[in-house]
């Protein structure tokens, strides 16, 4: 029962202090890549703390080997299982479940928005302007790219005639680091997670900060293969050209945040640092499920 | 279906800039004079497209004669209304470069901008409301 309680206390801790401390880490814009390990991390332990606590109170024997003995046991009984047993059993397994599916609705839904727009753009969009980019005759300025199999990077012509050669080869950098480093998999996932606890704040943190993260995770690696200031200037000019009144406004912060980074770069996060936040990150996994086995 | 790709661009390519019904034999002939393409291929893909909404055709004589449903440029609104991210409601489908902002707005980018040193061709001109948007 211990463990339960204390189980109990760890997710509810995460739940509500883990996007705080998120909010407040001043580090996570300047490793990106780091702070969404940890936000994972936390969503997992998060998860799995919730299911130990399930799993610990069907059976609070010890290791998750003995649990599974005790439950199937439970569940076999002749008389009916016990509802001690049966009802957190079940509702681990709809836990999970609930989940899974948010996760297959993400990635599904994903896959026929994707699948659709790939469908139109093989015949609206020109391959043959540019090497390796398709473009679409549109005034606005626009570029995006396509994960998944229907993998391709869109500039919109209005973009082609605003970026000079060396800020087009920046833009196009940062959209093949979204497709190289497979960042619709993780925004699909922190997603699906947001859905799945729509009233948990880790759950809405983590989907909100994910696509940001993701953003300067991609700047980073465009930055350095094409230099900050050529970034910055195209984020700048796709950003501000040619807007039509009706206004995106959600966007604003992000842009000035991105860009300021990218003119003034905060001092790097140090290796042991690095190193001290991912093992942070592994043992906020480990934990629940160690705790649920060992305690009684 | 995969396949037909390329062969489907071009046939909707000489619909759209042509901009009138035509028959299966008129594409054939163009497409030709690129390639070797089957007549019954043609037919086949064009009857795909039919099928798949993009073309509407009316009996001309002996044969059909084939029309565009909508313009390219509406079908291109349509792409842009999803890579902006006005029609999307998965946040993974697509990953922009950056929302682009109204005028106010990058008007305010752009005096932000200027307090911590600019970007190329932002810092040109200054006028701009200064309190519209502080850098965090």
């Amino acid at each position: 029962m211990t463990a339960a309680i204390l189980l109990v206390a760890y997710a509810t801790a995460v739940a509500c202090s883990g996007p705080r401390l998120m909010r407040y880490a001043d580090w996570t814009h300047r490793t990106p890549r780091v702070g969404l390990a940890l936000w994972g991390a936390l969503a997992l332990s998060f998860v799995l703390a919730v299911v130990s606590v399930l799993v610990h109170l069907a059976a609070p024997t010890g290791w998750f080997a003995d649990c599974a003995g005790v439950v199937a046991a439970a569940l076999a009984e002749p008389g009916g299982a016990d509802l001690r047993v049966a009802a957190p059993v079940a509702a681990a397994v709809g836990l999970l479940a609930h989940v899974a599916a948010e996760v297959g609705a993400a990635f599904v839904g994903a896959a026929r928005e994707r699948r659709r727009h790939a469908d139109t753009l093989t015949l609206v969009g020109d391959t043959r302007i540019r090497p390796g980019l398709t473009v679409l005759t549109h005034a606005s300025p626009a570029v995006y790219c396509l994960p998944g199999r229907t993998r391709r990077i869109v500039v919109t012509s209005g973009a082609l005639e605003l970026l000079d050669a060396q800020a087009l080869a920046a833009v196009v950098a940062h959209e093949h680091a979204h497709l190289c480093g497979r960042h619709h998999v993780l925004l699909g996932l922190a997603e699906a997670f947001g859905r799945a606890f729509p009233r948990v704040p880790l759950a809405a943190g983590f989907a909100a900060d994910a696509p940001l993260l993701v953003e300067m995770t991609a700047d980073d690696k465009a930055a350095r293969a094409h230099g900050r200031h050529i970034l910055a200037a195209a984020l700048y000019t796709v950003a501000a050209g040619n807007a039509p009144r009706a206004a995106l406004a959600a966007g604003r912060d992000d842009v000035l945040l991105r860009i300021t980074r990218l003119l003034r770069p905060a001092e790097p996060v140090g290796r042991g640092r690095r190193t001290a936040v991912l093992t942070l990150a592994g043992m906020l996994v480990l934990l629940p499920v160690v705790s649920a086995c060992g305690v009684r | 279906m995969r396949s037909f790709g390329n062969l489907e661009a071009a046939i909707m390519d000489r619909l759209w800039t042509w901009d009138r019904p035509a028959t299966v034999r008129e594409v054939v002939d163009d497409i030709a004079r690129e390639r070797d393409i089957a007549y019954t291929t043609v037919m086949t893909v064009m009857d795909i497209l039919f099928r798949k909404g993009w073309l509407t055709r009316e009996k001309d004589g002996r044969a059909w004669r084939y029309c565009p449903t909508a313009g390219r440029e509406e079908y291109t609104a349509g792409l842009m209304r999803d890579a902006l991210g006005e029609s999307r409601d998965r946040a993974a489908a697509l990953q922009h470069f950056v929302e682009r902002m109204s005028d106010e707005e990058a008007e305010a980018l752009r005096t932000a901008l200027q307090r911590i040193g600019g970007v190329p061709g932002a810092a040109a001109d200054a006028s701009g409301p200064a309190d519209a948007a502080a850098p965090r």
